[in-house]
């Protein structure tokens, strides 16, 4: 069986899939966006500070999504060893291993060096004169910000890089025990990951609106990554499925469970966010409201012409309607190249989602009240950048296991029953 | 020709092969099909994936039926709070305006979900049929092993390329075990 595999595998060498093929460019392309944005970022007047500090947070904080995203599923397919999430686990380890999060750390140092810039509750001045921030003072405060970050940063590395040496142990050793191990790991770590990841939202993007504070706020944030990680894992996966090893385990089924999970994650992030709209919605108090305000109608974001409230509706129609009826179609999930058009619109879409979640929340905000300068450009630049580094990673990554793993051969003996 | 059979209740119902594995079962349906055979159904101890698509069995009614269910239970859910909040019996809640959609929401998600769930229910029974307290499979010499351990493929009187010998022929040239002629 293995052998056969194997040799397969060699034949097939010239037109196998080498996901490690663009990771010269990605690096190319991160090191200079992001040297650029350190200049704009320390050099640049103050309203470009501000303005480059924000683009910045914005371009983290989506790949950091999609890093969480990649090592949350991935614990999922450890914990229930799915027959579906065979076909994406190495995608998903190596977009969401330690060295992605060694990575996104790095990262996230120039967001740390501007604390004050960013958070209203990291500038003495202004907790001062604040009540709620000086209340909010014992957790909320720089010192006490920087070790939760070293925390989960620790503790989601640690666990990625355990649970990658486990799977490459086995791939030399093919000893289930090492898969049943990483089985009751990958259980206590969905609790760990939950837990640490409601925290470290709320740290990063919750607390840039320091008055204002949702629930619901985690659990939806976490939803909308593993939804914008999973379109992704998907879309790469679909668009190399013409190449081994993948076309060997492509059939009409192992596209519909993708597409079905990626269905799956749509419903609960439109019911997170409904949720969460519902509840301060009929709350309706100003402290809770505040959210919603910043990303209504009455805001504009770029010109005069467009309101967030056009945004927000691009992402109910856009995150919620458009994909679920296409997901709801057995047509659109039976082939690979369908679904990977799916997947790429839900991942374009969260773009703009990632966007109106960050962007109304920064100091100075957007539009005609805010920068000058256009801010698309260097929000496009940030985010850019850090997919750069983010792709490099994951491709050098890729690059160092088989692309499926060798000792569950589900998927394998599926197609073959299949023909 | 024998098709007079089908109206006569007393006749042939369909020849029933029986096979030993689902592997088997699968093969045969596949040729069953493509021999052109239209009427024909499974027997098996479980599901078994690709069967349906061995057998062409390809009805999208209940799908539908079920949307259109839920398209029922959204306008039935959301007119009936329309009507009582904003139309019969104006209250105002929160001075909210009596009209409100954020409000409306979760009762019109619940029954578009309910009407769905008691649509796909009723059609699922009613579209098989069911209850019917006696079919004729179940003259199949043997046919409580389908609940078991065998695979029964039945190609049914009323299919038009239905000829009793050249059928039974047929059949067993696809590796059944055994091949019956079931009455109804």
């Amino acid at each position: 069986m293995t052998t056969t595999t194997h040799d397969t595998t060699i034949q097939e060498a010239g037109t196998g899939l080498d996901l490690g093929k663009r990771a010269p460019a990605a690096s190319v392309v991160g090191i200079i966006g992001i040297i650029v944005c350190l200049v704009l970022m320390f050099s640049g007047g103050e309203a470009m500070k501000i303005q480059m500090m924000g683009s910045y947070m914005f371009g983290f904080i989506f790949w950091m999504g999609i890093t969480l995203g990649f090592f949350g599923l991935s614990l999922l397919h450890n914990t229930v060893r799915g027959n579906w999430s065979v076909a994406i686990i190495r995608i998903l380890e190596a977009g969401g291993g330690a060295v992605s999060f060694g990575a996104m750390f790095v990262l996230f140092l120039p967001i740390v060096a501007n604390l004050k810039a960013m958070y209203a509750w990291a500038d003495p001045a202004k907790v001062a004169a604040d009540r709620i921030l000086k209340f909010k003072a014992p957790y909320l405060n720089p010192t006490f910000f920087e070790i939760r970050l070293v925390g989960y940063f620790v503790l989601w590395a640690g666990l990625a890089w355990f649970l990658r040496k486990s799977a490459m142990r086995q791939e030399v050793s093919k000893d289930f025990k090492l898969e049943a191990g990483r089985s009751s790991w990958g259980a206590v770590g969905i609790v760990m990951f939950f837990l640490t990841c409601t925290f470290a939202v709320t740290d990063w993007v919750m607390s840039l609106e320091p008055h204002w504070s949702s629930t619901m706020f985690g659990t939806w944030s976490l939803i909308s990554a593993c939804l914008g990680a999973l379109s992704l894992a998907v879309l790469i996966f679909c668009v190399n499925a013409h190449r081994a090893p993948y076309k060997d385990i492509m059939r009409p089924d192992l596209t519909k469970d993708l597409g079905n999970m990626l269905f799956v994650l749509t419903m609960l992030w439109g019911y997170t966010s409904l949720s969460q709209f519902l509840i301060i919605w009929n709350g309706n108090l100003p402290e809770t409201t505040s959210y919603y305000q910043a990303r209504s109608s009455n805001v504009e974001p770029i010109t005069s012409n467009f309101t967030w409230g056009a945004v927000g509706l691009i992402c109910i129609v856009g995150q919620f309607f458009i994909p679920f009826f296409t997901l709801i179609t057995p047509r659109t999930k039976k082939t690979a190249m369908n679904l990977a058009k799916a997947a790429g619109w839900i991942f374009c879409v969260h773009i703009v989602d990632i966007y109106q979640y960050i962007i109304p929340a920064l100091p100075g905000g957007r539009g005609p009240s805010g920068p000058a300068t256009p801010a698309l450009l260097t929000d496009a630049l940030a985010f850019v950048a850090i997919g750069g580094i983010w792709f490099f990673v994951f491709s050098s990554q890729a690059k160092k296991a088989p692309l499926l793993p060798t000792y569950d051969t589900r998927l394998q003996e599926a197609a073959q029953h299949a023909h | 020709m024998s098709h007079s059979n089908n109206a006569d209740p007393t006749g042939t119902y369909a020849i029933v092969a029986e096979f030993t594995s689902a592997e088997a079962l699968l093969t045969a349906a596949e040729q069953t099909a493509d021999a052109g055979y239209r009427e024909i159904d499974a027997y098996t101890p479980f599901p078994v994936h690709g069967l349906s698509d061995a057998l062409r069995f390809h009805d999208i009614k209940v799908p539908w039926l079920i949307f259109t269910g839920g398209l029922c239970g959204a306008f039935f859910g959301f007119t009936l709070q329309w009507y009582t909040a904003a139309v019969d019996y104006p209250l105002s809640v929160g001075g909210k305006p009596f009209n409100s959609l954020p409000s409306f929401f979760p009762v019109t998600f619940e029954c578009t979900i309910l009407f769905s769930a008691l649509t796909a229910f009723v059609c699922m029974f009613g579209l098989n049929g069911l209850p019917k307290p006696y079919h004729s499979i179940f003259n199949t010499p043997g046919f409580q092993r389908a609940s078991i351990d065998r695979f029964f493929l039945a190609i049914e009187v009323k299919d038009p390329k239905f000829d009793e010998k050249e059928t039974k022929a047929f059949l067993e040239g696809l590796g059944a075990v055994a091949v019956s002629e079931v009455e109804h």
